[in-house]
């Protein structure tokens, strides 16, 4: 019998002449690594379903981030004391954040720009704001802004062009039921195009927002539920567009609970975030153009919907928002939220509560993620104001 | 990289029980002699007993001397005594020997110190995994009047200050006796040298020491005070040259020059192990864990920042309520060495000094 944990930690034994002489063995690399484990799920989810055009497009990010990482460690002082598996893990994020179907030469320039931003913010942990999630958020929010605040009139989203698997799969279902994403020719790809879950949900409530004082508000919400929405194991399995790390809420799921196991995400962040978000959402107004009405619909004894018909609207509104994506793997990322307990409570429900108005309003970008973004730079501040003393001061 | 169990964030680390000691007897030895001192019935007799039994010294890493805390409580009335059987370490084993091989001592020794103290209360601390040893103790106490408590062996709860605030919520500042809270906490090897003194008339001249090495199996064996730990390694044959010495435990121990050391009335454990490699501590990643563990709630990140650059005061002051259990360090994945400053900190602030 070894010593034990030291049996456990052989490999990272600390050699300081002070306690404690052992260390646990996840250091900044395996954390690291850890996060790139994670996220091999939804990397592998987004190549099966987008096909070749995203696999070059996470090569692109990769080869410029990677690329400039290499040039500033040959050249520059400073870059010696990055961290290549921080870098990596970015350009990873970075690739599953921003929407499809961009040139590759964008790609090429947002690596570079995301090694810059972290070239000059000093690296893992001294970056204030997780600059590849930020770079991804400009890139969305850049390529929505002739859309903004008008989802109606957005373009068709497009799940795929030319699948690695289920490729042939061409519009071969009349049914009413949607077993698997059908496909159509278009100028000789398989292509699928379908509106973003986001929209129609968006949409969705625009409809019933107008009709909640007429005869039309079931006819409404029939046409919603039968025809419009997926059915839900196609929307949690991500065969839907969306951003391709927040499409599979079953890969997210499989990242949250292997983070959980290394220890990594704290699951009570998560619960926490989510539930805010989901008071949130059904606090808030359905649709802004006309919110006294549509704010009675969620509250009191006026309720038009029934419970079950809320719950499903509500469920794929966050499935088709990147909630799961913010709450698993963002919250995982180090410096994501406050160090203390209390203070990151409350910035958890403050960031739900920013993160519910995003969604609301319809705008395309990742808003989850922009929220805890935002509050960022803020939480020393945070814990600082709401960060309990030590019990022993007290 | 390796990858290894996880461990709860909210509990902080559960090592469980050690079953380095397999078998406890079943029954108590017969005594076949009349003891050679009376059993004391005031508390200056039982000062006087605990003097003469040597325990004017520490006898754990953790707790102050039996005799300090005998002393800080003669003038209080209904104080509690806790008999803490909790491994101080994690990879300590020592109550269970005690309780295999002491068993007799250690109950008069408890006998002693509740005639002495008269105690309202008397709890002895077991963890709660641990259910060998508490069917023995519950067989063991039966006429006495002493209460199992069966906490979970989260480490560094055996320190007196987190186990007196999560049992009691008493607040006891760290390093001072726990007879400021009207709390006598007495280790095991205490009580036996009390009733080894009462039964033999003879203080304690030896103590149990555990030896660890990373390939062998762990012993125990009771050392005579004074004498090397390398002679004893030697006699079990263990080699000691090249390798790194470290006394009282992995986690808040002390790394000893192996030629020198000796066995204290304080040495509960010795580990010898290879020379480690020297691990470059990175940046803060903020990423929390050494908050979450801290079993003061302290934020070590934040005091280390402090200790290094900010030196605010009013951050500074918080680092007498480190307990130097050494966790943040242990969980931090920058290997920042948190805790060898936090404790360099909290020397300068008991020397009243500013750096």
């Amino acid at each position: 019998m070894s010593l034990f944990p030291a049996h456990e930690t052989q490999p990272t034994l600390s050699a300081r002449r002070s306690a404690p002489f052992i260390r646990w063995p996840v250091a900044t690399y395996e954390f690291y690594i850890s996060l790139c484990v994670a996220l091999t799920p939804l990397v592998v989810w987004a190549m099966l379903l987008l096909g070749w055009r995203w696999c070059l497009w996470l090569t692109a990010c990769q080869t410029g981030s990677v690329g400039s990482y290499l040039i500033l460690r040959r050249f520059t002082q400073r870059g010696r004391r990055l961290s290549f598996i921080h870098v990596f893990s970015g350009a990873i994020l970075l690739a599953l954040l921003t929407p499809v179907g961009l040139p590759f030469i964008l790609g090429l320039l947002l690596g570079i720009a995301h090694m810059q931003c972290i070239f000059f913010w000093g690296g893992t942990g001294r970056e204030r704001i997780t600059s590849s999630l930020l770079l991804a958020v400009l890139c969305c929010a850049a390529t929505n802004l002739g859309t903004v605040g008008n989802i109606k009139a957005q373009p068709q989203g497009v799940l795929a062009n030319n699948r690695l698997f289920m490729g042939d799969n061409q519009d071969l279902s009349r049914n009413t039921y949607t077993r698997w994403v059908s496909s159509n020719r278009i100028e000789g790809h398989d292509t699928v195009q379908m509106r973003p879950l986001q929209e129609v949900v968006g949409n969705t409530y625009h409809n019933i927002g107008g009709a909640i004082a007429t005869a039309n508000l079931r006819q409404q919400l029939e046409v919603a539920l039968v025809w419009q929405l997926p059915s839900p194991h196609l929307a949690i399995l991500g065969a839907w567009p969306s951003w391709p790390g927040a499409m599979s809420v079953l890969g997210l799921l499989l990242a949250g609970i292997f983070l959980c196991y290394r220890a990594i995400l704290r699951i009570q962040s998560t619960v926490i975030f989510l539930s805010a978000l989901v008071i949130a959402l059904l606090l808030l107004p359905i649709d802004f153009s006309q919110p006294l009405p549509s704010m009675f619909l969620r509250l009191g004894g006026f309720s038009a919907l029934q419970p079950g018909e809320m719950a499903t609207l509500l469920f794929y509104e966050i499935v088709g928002s990147d909630a799961w994506f913010a709450a698993i793997i963002v919250l995982a990322l180090p410096g994501a939220e406050p160090l203390t307990a209390s203070g990151r409570s409350r910035a958890l429900i403050l960031a739900a509560g920013i993160s519910a108005l995003l969604i609301r309003t319809g705008i395309g970008i990742p808003a989850a993620t922009l929220s805890l973004l935002m509050l960022q730079p803020l939480h020393p501040m945070l814990d600082r104001y709401f960060g309990r003393p030590s019990w022993l001061a007290k | 990289m390796r990858f290894s169990l996880p461990f709860s964030r909210a509990q902080g680390i559960y090592f469980g029980p050690t079953a380095a000691v397999q078998s406890l007897p079943k029954a108590l030895p017969q005594l076949s002699f009349a003891p050679q001192r009376e059993i004391p019935t005031q508390s200056e007799e039982l000062l006087e007993l605990t003097k003469e039994a040597g325990l004017e010294q520490r006898t754990t890493l953790w707790l102050p001397p039996l005799s300090e805390q005998i002393a800080g409580l003669r003038e209080r009335k209904h104080c509690k005594l806790i008999i803490n059987l909790l491994p101080p370490q994690p990879e300590s084993f020592l109550a269970r020997y005690i309780t295999a091989q002491r068993s007799l001592e250690l109950l008069v020794g408890i006998d002693c110190l509740v005639a002495g103290l008269r105690p309202a209360q008397t709890w002895m601390v077991l963890d709660r995994h641990d259910h060998e040893l508490k069917r023995r103790w519950q067989d063991l106490l039966l006429p006495r009047r002493v209460t199992l408590k069966r906490v979970l062996n989260v480490y560094p709860h055996a320190h007196p200050t987190p186990l007196l605030w999560n049992m009691l919520r008493k607040r006891l500042p760290v390093g001072h006796n726990p007879a400021t809270v009207n709390v006598c906490m007495v280790d095991p090897w205490s009580l036996v040298c009390l009733g080894q003194l009462r039964l033999y008339g003879r203080p304690g001249t030896a103590r149990p020491v555990q030896f660890f090495s990373d390939h062998q199996e762990p012993v125990c064996l009771e050392v005579t005070l004074g004498h090397k730990i390398t002679d004893i390694c030697d006699l079990l044959g263990w080699s000691w040259q090249g390798q790194e010495m470290i006394t009282n435990g992995l986690m808040a121990g002390t790394l000893q020059h192996a030629q020198h050391a000796r066995v204290h009335t304080d040495t509960e454990m010795v580990a010898l192990r290879q020379e480690a490699k020297p691990e470059r501590p990175v940046a803060c990643i903020q990423c929390g864990w050494c908050v979450d563990h801290c079993p003061t709630a302290l934020n070590p990140a934040h005091l280390y920042e402090n200790i290094l650059v900010q030196r605010k005061p009013a951050v500074l002051t918080t680092a007498q309520h480190c307990i130097a259990c050494g966790l943040c360090s242990y969980v931090c994945p920058s290997r920042l060495p948190l805790a060898e400053y936090i404790r360099r900190e909290q020397a300068h602030l008991a020397r009243g000094e500013s750096t």
